[in-house]
């Protein structure tokens, strides 16, 4: 698989007036790619411009949240990982969906250095337009539709996004 | 006993909290608490002491109905609970000042949450039950509190952005308030509070948004697709 995929917040990438476009903004490492025993956890990707693709990936973040927001995925070149030495071990994903756990990864054993690469990857990937956001709709409508196909079921969720569920469609 | 009375909040004409102190409620449940119920105020400016006075003897001598029901030694116990004071408007004003200190304390809250836990989507935040106890025991006072936030320059336009975020996970006040916050948010220079702002459109959902977010001029191009596709979803 060729791309991992990992859920950002868009807008703190953004240089704006107050930084060079080369530069990564403070914010949006420390919200964005907080190491758990220097850890980052990320989904394998093999065609992101493939709709459904990524939407499986979608499935399997917003079924593990306990509310349902806008969502906005971002992904990087498997390969790069590779050549700069950094671990990529296969860890079942927290996610209800049981067909897409075995697609999440752990990005292990980061240092301060290889994590700033990892920034600059996903701030590069960002530049060149690798990025998805799906709206509170959208995401309602996916999990609606999984639900459907029997990938996940209503009791797995979390109460407020089934709350939401509920309202929306009357399940 | 002496007790004093303290309001903790209110509203021109409608129902205000008031926190007694060492006055001790039985609840149906088992448990007790002192107590805190709503009694009418009028205006800043005349404050209908006596009203409010009167309001709060009705609730205590319900209670001491209640007492008396429960327990007749309880109740005759509760009748030397006395005397309650009539507020004066001078007291009035010392309980505005208490709001405006409580919200500036409430301010300082807000500020070390979001230093200490990040807000993201999909997610929960600790801040989010403070709000919606603000916005419920402050009522019009949290109204302009907020807006007064996202107008001046007090905050960082990254702070207010947050704030705006998790506002947008409830439905506070009216759909003109929503408005007039959204309003604020996308004439801002900052991206994040526009982004936040189109964040809150989409989920207030609000009639007036879609006009509001159709006149934007966005030059930003992900967020301007960000809110093409939430106007679509409004308008389905």
């Amino acid at each position: 698989m060729p791309y991992l995929a990992r859920k950002i917040t868009r807008v703190k990438w953004e240089t704006g007036n107050e930084f060079a476009p080369n530069e990564i903004p403070a914010d949006a490492v420390t919200s964005d790619l907080r190491t758990k025993s220097n850890t980052l956890s990320f989904w394998q990707l093999e065609t992101p411009t493939n709709y459904i693709e990524i939407s499986k990936i979608a499935l399997a973040l917003v079924t593990e949240a306990d509310r349902i927001d806008r969502l906005d995925l971002t992904w990087i070149d498997k390969n790069g990982f590779r050549s700069q030495g950094i671990s990529v071990n296969p860890s079942d994903g927290r996610t209800p969906v049981k067909s897409l756990q075995s697609t999440h990864v752990d990005v292990a054993k980061l240092d301060l250095n290889r994590l700033s690469k990892i920034a600059s990857w996903i701030a590069d990937g960002l530049s060149q337009n690798q990025y998805r956001r799906f709206t509170k709709k959208e995401i309602i409508q996916i999990i609606i539709e999984a639900i459907r196909q029997d990938l996940v079921s209503l009791d797995d969720l979390a109460p407020k996004v089934k709350d939401e569920i509920d309202k929306e469609f009357g399940m | 006993m002496e007790t004093e009375l303290r309001i903790v909040g209110y509203d021109q004409g409608g129902a205000s909290k008031v926190y007694i102190p060492n006055i001790f409620s039985l609840l149906e449940s088992g448990g007790g608490g002192e107590l805190d119920g709503d009694v009418l105020a009028s205006t800043e400016q005349t404050p209908g002491a006596s009203e409010l006075a009167d309001t709060v003897l009705q609730k205590v001598f319900g209670l001491q109905r209640y007492f008396f029901r429960v327990s007749p030694s309880l109740g005759f116990k509760t009748l030397r609970v006395t005397p309650f004071p009539v507020l004066s408007t001078r007291q009035v004003i010392v309980a505005k000042e208490d709001i405006d200190n409580q919200l500036r304390k409430v301010e300082n809250q807000i500020f070390t949450a979001f230093e200490a836990e990040p807000i993201e989507d999909g997610y929960s935040h600790s801040t989010e039950v403070l709000l919606e106890k603000i916005i419920m025991d402050f009522g019009r006072h949290a109204d302009s509190w907020l807006v007064s936030i996202f107008s001046s320059a007090r905050w960082s336009a990254s702070m207010k952005a947050d704030l705006l975020r998790l506002l947008s996970r409830q439905k506070p006040f009216t759909e003109d308030w929503r408005l007039r916050v959204i309003q604020i948010g996308l004439s801002s220079q900052n991206i994040e509070l526009r982004d936040a702002a189109v964040q809150a459109a989409e989920s207030w959902e609000d009639p007036g948004v879609i006009e509001l977010l159709k006149s934007h001029k966005e030059n930003c191009a992900w967020l301007a697709d960000y809110i093409s596709r939430v106007l679509q979803d409004l308008m389905r």
